[in-house]
């Protein structure tokens, strides 16, 4: 992967000129800030990446351990606690997220395997591809998903719901925080809040069909976010292959970097999570419409990207991109940190439930918050392009990824 | 001497010492990086399909991001709490878009065990429909809906199965060549009338769209000529505009039976995932089909794709941007360049076309890119032929498929199935099974040294 983003990223400086795509300066990428900086940035990068993975799978880890206790006494009381652990466990992860879309660990696909980021994140997702569901009428159809229809999987394992995974379409979720939260939760039929699936769809001895499916489905697709995260925490693990090599080539990692925090701030975060559900009105087309926690997804997205560009994490503050920049050009660090914080700030005021908010009239509170949020980040990712710029980097921002 | 100009010399020199075949070569220009003009992207990871043009504003970005959206969900069945998703099938070929052109790529036709994935069969019978369309078949329509959804049966199940057939290069070296057969069994609602006739296709990757809806139509139909030396003509499909009511030239589709993106959007809705629209508001369960017509509908009262999902579906179509061209200073690459002309394969994949006006954006006006394609149809010969007439397009006859983005599909998509129904298994073997037209420039290509078959594939492997 190195090799072809070094491909890509030589290939960018003949395009920018030609193209006229980036309005950037001409300055090398050995100017401004010393190579040792650079590497030192880069090696802060990695670190606080692989302690953020690290901490993802432990607390999947705990969850699992919670999870466990439920099905083993489905009482509304655990389930309670099952729903409390599953919001703990994203807190790490989602601080990840500006680390995408630069074929990294979590991202690289091949033909044998999807992208973990696939497989661990993807939404929205078909309800009726894992489970009953009630219709607009209130009918309950407990012959559909993987849960009720033996034809789709016989048996449930980790593999078996990864091999299914996106394999109808883009939604036909089977696995990954997105499934266990409809497992969890079940389909929100309410106007705004969470669903209220009842604990005795676990209940051996309850009414709801096929209970024992649904527990064995639950297990298993926690166990597969432990194993994908795992993997991807392991390719950051120091002295992994994936690490040196990105360490190596401080340049093209920066590159990359930026891309990442770019096109996560503009087109995934922005476009594709707020965008289309301000443009839909439909709680589906936002992340975590089960749990209706989705403000709380978005506002830890935020500051992940803020992590990032600072250099810090937890109580690490090392060498960020911001040292970087600021010795480039003091006034464009200065500019960018505040649109990052205003980002978060736009986030943050956004009235929850965004179910509620994305309701209504362009003008209703919710909707004009929402719109100036998804400015900001926009503006922002712009403005990583800028400051990459000042830096030597070439980088495209007008790239809406794919959405998982 | 600039970058550029080196390079045309180079290429220059290159083309006086190779000189294969009887065609009279085209001029190769000088190798440019923008495949789509201004609508290129320098993504070449994984999501290289999926990128928006450039210099949208925020109102178009916003438009983009939701046709992206609409593109990629899944229909459900209605009544769902998802009232704007749902009313899927009855019968139908898929649950999505992406269903077909994964990551706006291409799917491959069947998964690895044999179940269809990103395929349609089209139908019909002998004659015309009013339109000057093909013939439906009265109980199954224009295409094969595999599926049901609950309590409605599929129409049947499609089935292939491969020959493999041998063949030499004019060096020895061996290939072989899977010839398919399809059949369908199963049929739910009784047989199909006589003459039953099936077009496999699969779902093409739906990159740079916008720049060839903006090509005047003079400049394509400047390039239809009677037969050169090399029997190369090229002849336009004019097909139903649905829209105006008019008979209009056809741009899209593996026969160009479509003239405009819009339209093709509303009738994949229609025909491949059973979700009716404004432009095609009645279902397509046949009067024979009682389960079918007897399932609820979903959406709105009308229709289920509402007009601004139709529109915002139609304006990503139009906005996806084209991959820019890789190893622009690889000597085998360029050399391949040139023998892609020589061979005489840009006679139909046409190097260069131009845009005009364009109503979607401002970055798809007046630009100069590189489709490879005439959009044009040519007869492709018996090997290739499915026997089904379609508008003007005879029973052999294609459309020539732009070449963009080629290179890509396997970083993209993960496979390398190419031609209307997957048949080849990459470039080489795509190649080899034109025919017709096209006969002449396959045999340069078969009977080249390996050296130049390898910088031809190069070469399109960079596109």
């Amino acid at each position: 992967m190195a090799e072809m983003n070094q491909k890509l990223f030589s290939g960018l400086a003949v395009a920018a000129s030609l193209l006229g795509l980036a309005g950037c300066s001409d300055s090398d990428a050995n100017t401004g800030s010393s190579a040792a900086d650079r590497t030192s940035a880069v090696k802060n990068y990695a670190e606080n990446l692989a302690s953020a993975y690290a901490d993802s799978v432990a607390d999947e880890t705990d969850h699992q351990t919670v999870v466990g206790k439920f099905l083993a006494d489905p009482t509304e009381k655990n389930l309670a606690a099952a729903r409390t652990s599953w919001l703990d466990a994203r807190a790490h992860y989602m601080l990840t997220e500006g680390a995408r879309f630069y074929d990294g660990p979590i991202d690289v696909d091949t033909a044998e395997r999807p992208s973990r980021e696939g497989l661990i994140n993807s939404w929205p997702l078909d309800e009726n591809y894992i489970d009953y569901t009630t219709d607009a009428k209130g009918v309950v159809d407990e012959t559909v998903g993987i849960v009720n229809d033996p034809t789709l999987l016989k048996d449930i394992t980790a593999s078996g719901l990864d091999d299914l995974n996106a394999v109808q379409s883009d939604t036909s979720i089977s696995s990954g925080y997105h499934a266990v939260e409809f497992l969890l939760w079940g389909q929100a039929l309410k106007p705004t809040g969470p669903g209220e699936r009842p604990a005795s769809d676990y209940d051996l001895t309850g009414t709801r069909a096929n209970p024992d499916r649904r527990a064995q489905y639950l297990t298993v697709a926690v166990d597969g976010i432990i194993t994908h995260l795992t993997e991807v925490r392991d390719a950051w693990a120091k002295d992994a292959e994936y690490r040196v090599s990105f360490e190596g080539d401080a340049n093209t990692a920066l590159s990359n970097v930026f891309t990442g925090l770019a096109k996560f701030s503009k087109g995934e975060l922005g476009s594709q999570r707020i965008g289309a559900a301000y443009m839909s009105k439909e709680r589906h087309d936002q992340h975590d419409c089960f749990s209706s926690d989705t403000l709380v997804d978005y506002e830890r997205d935020a500051r992940g990207i803020q992590n990032m560009y600072l250099g810090k994490y937890g109580d690490n503050d090392g060498m960020g991109l911001n040292d970087l920049v600021a010795a480039v050009d003091p006034a464009e660090d200065t500019k960018l940190q505040g649109m990052i914080q205003d980002s978060i700030d736009a986030i943050v005021a956004i009235p929850r439930p965004f179910e509620a908010s994305i309701a209504g009239a362009d003008d209703s509170p919710g909707r004009v918050a929402i719109a100036k949020a998804l400015d900001a980040l926009s503006r922002q990712g712009d403005e990583f392009a800028v400051a990459a710029a000042a830096l030597g980097y070439k980088i495209t921002v007008d790239d809406p990824p794919a959405a998982q | 001497m600039t970058d550029r100009s080196r390079l045309a010399f180079s290429l220059l020199v290159l083309s006086a010492c190779s000189g294969a075949g009887t065609h009279k070569p085209a001029a190769v220009v000088p190798a440019d990086l923008k495949s789509g003009g201004l609508a290129t992207t320098l993504d070449a990871t994984s999501d290289a399909y999926s990128n928006s043009i450039s210099g949208l504003d925020d109102v178009l970005a916003g438009e983009f991001s939701y046709g992206h959206s609409v593109f990629s969900q899944s229909w459900v069945i209605a009544p769902a709490t998802t009232s704007g998703m749902d009313g899927l099938g009855p019968i139908f070929n898929a649950r999505a878009c992406s269903t077909c052109h994964s990551k706006d790529g291409r799917s491959a036709p069947f998964t690895a065990t044999g179940t269809l994935l990103g395929m349609l069969f089209r139908l019909s019978i002998p004659g015309k429909a009013a339109n000057g369309g093909p013939n439906p078949d009265p109980v199954y329509g224009d295409q094969l809906r595999p599926f049901g959804i609950l309590s409605v049966p599929g129409d049947g199940t499609p089935h292939v199965t491969y020959v493999e057939t041998p063949g030499t290069y004019g060096d020895g070296t061996a290939f072989s060549l899977q010839t398919p057969t399809y059949t369908i069994d199963g049929w739910n609602y009784g047989d199909p009338a006589d003459g039953l006739m099936i077009s496999p296709r699969t779902g093409p990757s739906v990159i740079g769209l916008g720049l060839l809806e903006a090509v005047p139509e003079d400049e394509i139909l400047a390039n239809v000529h009677p037969p050169d030396a090399d029997g190369v003509a090229g002849v336009p499909n004019h097909v139903w505009d649905a829209v105006n009511h008019v008979t209009a030239l056809g741009r899209f589709g593996w026969k160009a039976n479509q003239p405009t993106t819009s339209q093709q959007v509303a009738g994949a809705f229609s025909g491949d995932i059973g979700i009716t629209s404004s432009l095609f508001p009645k279902g397509t369960c046949t009067p024979t089909m009682t389960a079918c017509l007897s399932a609820a509908p979903g959406g709105d009262p009308d229709f289920e794709l509402t007009d601004d999902r139709w529109q915002s579906v139609g304006f990503y179509m139009k906005a996806l941007a084209v991959p820019a061209r890789r190893d622009l200073s690889d000597p085998d690459a360029l050399r391949g360049e040139q023998l892609f002309s020589n061979f005489g394969c840009a006679s139909c994949h046409v190097t260069t076309l131009h845009t005009g006006a364009s109503a979607a954006a401002d970055v798809l006006a007046n630009q100069t890119f590189h489709p490879y394609t005439d959009l044009l149809l040519h007869d492709m010969g018996p090997d290739l032929a499915d026997g089904r007439p379609d508008f003007e397009a005879s029973g052999s006859q294609w459309r020539t498929t732009p070449l963009w983005g080629i290179g890509l599909i396997e970083t993209v998509n993960h496979h390398s199935f190419l031609l209307h129904d997957g048949r080849a298994r990459g470039i080489a073997e795509a190649v080899l099974w034109h025919g017709g037209e096209a006969a002449t420039a396959r045999e340069n290509f078969r009977m080249a040294a390996q050296s130049d078959r390898d910088a031809l594939l190069k070469f399109l492997s960079s596109l």
